[in-house]
């Protein structure tokens, strides 16, 4: 049998290719004006691009005018890209200013929920102490679910340095149901490219068909375990478990997709015949793999949403291969003053930037009709908090839109400035971006959009 | 500004006062300061909690006890009204508690550590298959909170995985004793009907239904066709594998009685809580024994099985992993320093370090005298010839790790060992502040709420001429600040014996350290001079035995304390607890007794829960 036995096989084999044996079986792409699919008939995709510990204006903030903007050495790499990119700055996250407790998980939970975050109240006080999770969906699963496409896996959702728990995940499917980010490239190359459980290719196609026989088999009987348990139980535990079998469903449904189904995928051009095994476990080497993966990963239309977490709030590793000896959190708390710091905090977000220009050029490589990948897709580009020192604010926020989705993000090569509306309104305007008839996002009573001139 | 890590607006003592007939444990003391309440935003409304009242003197039984309706009150006792198993003369003897209140109970999936442990108990599996899952969501230090344990796309996918490889693995490489039959002697259908009913009760902990062998049996026709017996037979494990009775812990209760909203648990439900308690595991062959011939119903029968159950390594494994997630160890083998600083800090040390806290906490629980006491002052720790280099304290005999003792003065009890010292510092220095802290929030359960909006927040900087209690000085010269970090700081200051990397010093930067520090509030006064002092404060605190109920509590049930509705099951843990001199198994046994371990509520289709 040629199946690749993932985790085992590749682990440690750095420079091993694997086969993509789909490409033959690439869809024609859609009519175009269908929700979620580009003016030119290709599939928009969302991707987050989160980077955590604040922000620090004097390093950060963009100079000059709207159009006429003078990029900060730590966007040095995006310079190319001016018109593919318009800076939203001046928002304010209005969940995390109506909620309690701890600021930095807080920051997390209502990041891309926009509604305020679970709280856990502390023995015997009510007062509210750390959060635990977001309030709801996030704007990146709002789309998985509205858009629902039917491509091998619904979100990849990936993490550099240090994820899961509340201080760690920024994807939730719904209020305590979070998504944290695969920290191992390997494992999520594994889990898309090399046989993995979630539909990866095997190349014999008897043993594909066999494996899909065994795998319709076993989830169609363990969800009937499921089902069969539902009308028993109370409220709280049926949501649990009807969340459960529904992913169960979804995972039958996902393993029929023999070949990237896309709408538009773009074909053999863009998707490689081959892919290359993450090479290498340091920490350089992982976050070139992250990127690799994900751009294989749109080329290949395996997922149209994705986020890349950089770390989690607080997180306090040592960007050692930078030259940087202080932890991350440590410094971020450090005043704008602090020249030394700020040299350091620009490293860190050079090496980010630099990895967000690698994937921005390797999607525009990918030809789609007229355009290119890069053109079909929205990046969201944006931190938790709006600074890491001044006491953790989430008002007076950057955030920063990369792409084009699909033509729906026009005027690109711009700094657009607020006075303090809700981010709501940015997350209603990519909802809008995605075809999707959204007027509010998050919590309802909270100022809601679209954002002006967007 | 410097560093305010968090702000103290109200500190509430949970009274626990030692002694078996006095436990008002919630009462409330409550301290207010004034120039941080702008700290809060939109704080919950202060829950002035109602203590369950004064216990009856005398500790007498309060009878069976009966369920209690929600809504009504204290319903005089119907005893004989609930099947077995009731602990009678064991129940806790306030006036609120003669009704049983079990507390919430959500179905509980288990975590990556239950499944690895369960897979191997039932199956054999050493691989660890979990290890790839999504991390939990770590909730109050633990990461066993049922209402955070959902499932996540890749985590289906995953689960599938894992139920392919571990199935295929013992199919092909342990089939008859996986089996438990002969195919070839019994017949394969015949075998493979046995294999259900004698291993699914084991993989779904109580014994099939109808509907469970129908599915099945239905699978492995279906693995049939394509692998011969081999096929239908690891297409039935995996589903077991990946079912909602194996991955969750699926309960309703034995059957309760017209109208009552409290039941007690079957006995295979029972032996489930009971292994998931002290093993994080399965059940073993004799408990499943025990609940098949219904001999969980009687306190001696229960608390024989605690017996055995605790001498068993497994509960070893259950209070070294209570400890290291309390404690900050879970993962601290990543932890980096800064090497121009810490040239002494090398990359296996911190993995070292904790092994030193789980063999000192295994040494204590189980072998010494078992006291939360002990685990707080203990003369003595354990290290390897590398770590005991590392630290400067004698070598141990031998190769490996073994028991050592220096100064007694400066190193005592678990405050002063190496990993948790090297995880509340920084990368280049210590954080007095996160010590503190950890101190307030983890170790005495207080509240701690963030600094004001808009303050600046700032580390002050490594400085060659001062020693940590000088750099903070800003927190006790701004008025702000310092009506908050009185609470924080002196607690800090008192461990700047250690390093940034657990490491004792005397001096820094050529100075004396001060270690003089306070425990602002702490009850019977809070002075102290030095970590191994402040180990000895706690271990004779009533918040700190409080604390450790609360955490036990937690990851004992898997989840949060509801009120009111835990006041009688908290009730008795602390008063055992005490009685017991603050023994830690003791408590374990304790946890299996409560009414929140022993009942459940009668579930309601489709109601709340």
């Amino acid at each position: 049998m040629k199946r690749m036995n993932r985790r085992t096989v590749l682990r440690g084999l750095a420079g091993t290719t694997i086969a993509l044996p789909w490409l033959e079986a690439m869809d024609v792409p859609k009519a175009h004006g269908a929700p979620g699919v580009s003016d030119t008939g290709f599939p928009k995709r969302f991707i987050v691009w989160s980077t955590h510990n604040g922000f620090h204006p004097p390093i950060w903030n963009p100079g000059g005018g709207e159009t006429d903007f003078v990029l900060r050495p730590v966007h040095a790499a995006l310079e190319p890209f001016r018109k593919d990119l318009v800076i939203v700055a001046g928002l304010n996250d209005a969940a995390f200013a109506r909620g309690g407790g701890d600021l930095h998980s807080r920051g997390m939970c209502t990041f891309l929920s926009g509604t305020e975050s679970i709280v856990n109240t502390a023995v015997n006080t009510g007062l509210g102490g750390e959060s635990k999770s977001a309030g709801g969906i996030t704007l990146d699963q709002e789309i998985v679910k509205r858009l629902a496409p039917k491509t091998k896996f619904p979100s990849l959702e990936m993490n550099f340095l240090d994820g899961g728990g509340a201080y760690g995940t920024i994807s939730y499917l719904d209020a305590n149901k979070p998504l944290p980010g695969a920290r191992d490239p390997v494992t999520v190359f594994n889990r898309i490219f090399a046989g993995g459980t979630g539909g990866g290719p095997v190349s014999d196609p008897a043993a594909a068909a066999r494996l899909q026989a065994d795998h319709r088999s076993i989830l169609d009987a363990v969800g009937k375990t499921y089902q069969g348990l539902l009308p028993k139980l109370g409220m709280a535990d049926r949501d649990k478990v009807d969340s459960h079998l529904t992913q169960i469903r979804d995972l039958e449904k996902r393993l029929q997709i023999a070949s990237p189904a896309a709408a538009g995928s773009p074909a053999a051009s863009g998707c490689p015949k081959t892919v290359a095994a993450p090479g290498g476990t340091d920490r350089p080497a992982q976050a070139a793999a992250f990127v690799d993966i994900l751009a294989t990963a749109i080329a290949c239309d395996l997922t149209r949403v994705s986020s890349m977490q950089w770390d989690r709030t607080t997180g306090n590793s040592v960007y050692s291969w930078l030259g940087v000896s202080r932890g991350h959190h440590d410094m971020s708390h450090d005043g704008d003053e602090r020249t030394d710091t700020m040299a350091d905090l620009t490293k860190i977000h050079t090496f980010y930037t630099q990895h967000l220009a690698k994937l921005m050029t390797r999607l525009k490589a990918i030809p789609e009709g007229n355009g290119t990948a890069l053109d079909n897709t929205l990046i969201l580009q944006a931190c938790d908090l709006a600074r890491g020192n001044q006491g953790h604010t989430a008002t007076n926020k950057f955030h920063m839109l990369l792409g084009h989705a699909g033509g729906a993000l026009k005027n690109g090569g711009r700094v657009l400035r607020y006075n303090g509306d809700a981010n709501n309104k940015l997350f209603v305007s990519i909802l809008n971006m995605f075809d999707i008839p959204a007027t509010s996002f998050g919590n309802p009573t909270l100022p809601q959009g679209p954002l002006a001139q967007l | 500004m410097t560093q305010g890590h968090s702000c103290v607006r109200n500190l509430r003592r949970e009274v626990f006062v030692p002694g078996p007939t006095a436990a008002t444990w919630a009462a409330v003391l409550m301290v207010a300061f004034a120039a941080c309440t702008g700290a809060i935003q939109s704080g919950g409304p202060l829950d002035d909690n109602v203590a369950p009242g004064p216990s009856s003197p005398g500790g007498g039984a309060a009878g069976g006890g009966s369920p209690k309706t929600p809504g009504s009150q204290a319903q005089p006792p119907t005893p004989g009204a609930l099947p077995a198993p009731s602990v009678p003369g064991d129940r806790p003897v306030s006036q609120t508690c003669k009704a049983i209140e079990p507390g919430p109970t959500l179905i509980r999936r288990l975590t990556r550590l239950e499944y690895n442990n369960t897979v191997r108990d039932l199956l054999g599996t050493i691989s660890q298959p979990a290890n790839v899952f999504p991390p939990e969501t770590v909730v109050h230090s633990f990461d066993n909170e049922a209402a955070s344990l959902t499932a996540s796309p890749v985590l289906i996918e995953e689960y599938l995985g894992a139920a392919e490889r571990v199935a295929t693995d013992a199919v092909d490489n342990r089939l008859i004793a996986t089996l438990g039959c002969d195919p070839a002697k019994d017949g394969e259908d015949a075998c493979a009907g046995k294999f259900f009913e004698n291993f699914g009760k084991r993989a779904y902990r109580r014994p099939l239904t109808a509907e469970d062998r129908t599915i099945l049996t239905d699978v492995y026709n279906a693995g049939k066709v394509n692998g011969g017996f081999k096929g239908g037979i690891r297409l039935s494990l995996a589903t077991m594998l990946a079912s909602v009775h194996f991955l969750y812990r699926v309960e309703f209760g034995a059957p309760p009685k017209a109208g009552e909203t409290v039941t007690s648990l079957t006995p295979w439900e029972l032996a489930t809580r009971l292994s998931y308690l002290i093993w994080r595991s399965m059940p073993d062959t004799n408990l499943l024994a025990a609940a098949e011939a219904n001999k969980l119903t009687t306190r001696t029968e229960v608390d024989a099985q605690i017996t055995r159950m605790l001498a068993d390594p497994k509960a070893r494994d259950t209070v070294a992993d209570f400890y290291e997630q309390w404690l900050r160890l879970r993962g601290i083998e990543t932890i980096t320093k800064d090497p121009m600083v810490y040239p002494a800090f090398h990359s296996d040390t911190a993995g070292l370090m904790k092994q030193e806290t789980l063999k000192f906490v295994d040494s204590v629980v189980w072998d010494g005298d078992g006291s939360l006491a002990q685990l707080y002052t203990a003369p003595f720790t354990f290290v390897n010839t590398a770590l005991a280099k590392y630290y400067g304290l004698p070598a141990p005999a031998g190769a490996g790790f073994g028991k050592v003792s220096g100064d007694t003065q400066a190193r005592a009890g678990l405050l002063t060992q190496g990993g948790l010292m090297s995880v509340l510092a920084q990368e280049n220095q210590t954080h007095p502040i996160r010590r503190g802290t950890f101190v307030r929030k983890d170790l005495l359960c207080q509240t701690l709420l963030p600094p004001p909006d808009g303050i600046k927040i700032e580390f002050p900087p490594v400085n060659a001429t001062l020693t940590g209690r000088e750099r903070f000085v800003q927190h006790r010269a701004d008025p702000l600040c310092a009506t908050c970090h009185t609470l924080i700081d002196p607690i800090g200051f008192g461990f700047e014996n250690f390093d940034g990397i657990g490491q004792f010093r005397r001096k820094e930067n050529g100075k004396d350290i001060d270690v003089s520090g306070e425990v602002v509030g702490l009850a019977g006064g809070g002075q102290f001079n030095g970590a191994a002092e402040l180990g000895g404060l706690l271990a004779r605190s009533e918040e700190a035995a409080s604390c450790v109920v609360v955490a036990w509590f937690r990851y004992g049930y898997g989840r949060d304390l509801a009120g009111d509705a835990d006041a009688c099951s908290m009730d008795m843990l602390k008063r055992a607890f005490t009685a017991s001199k603050f023994k830690i198994t003791d408590l374990i046994t304790t946890l299996a007794r409560t009414d929140a371990f022993q009942f459940r509520r009668v579930i309601t289709p489709g109601g709340l829960q």
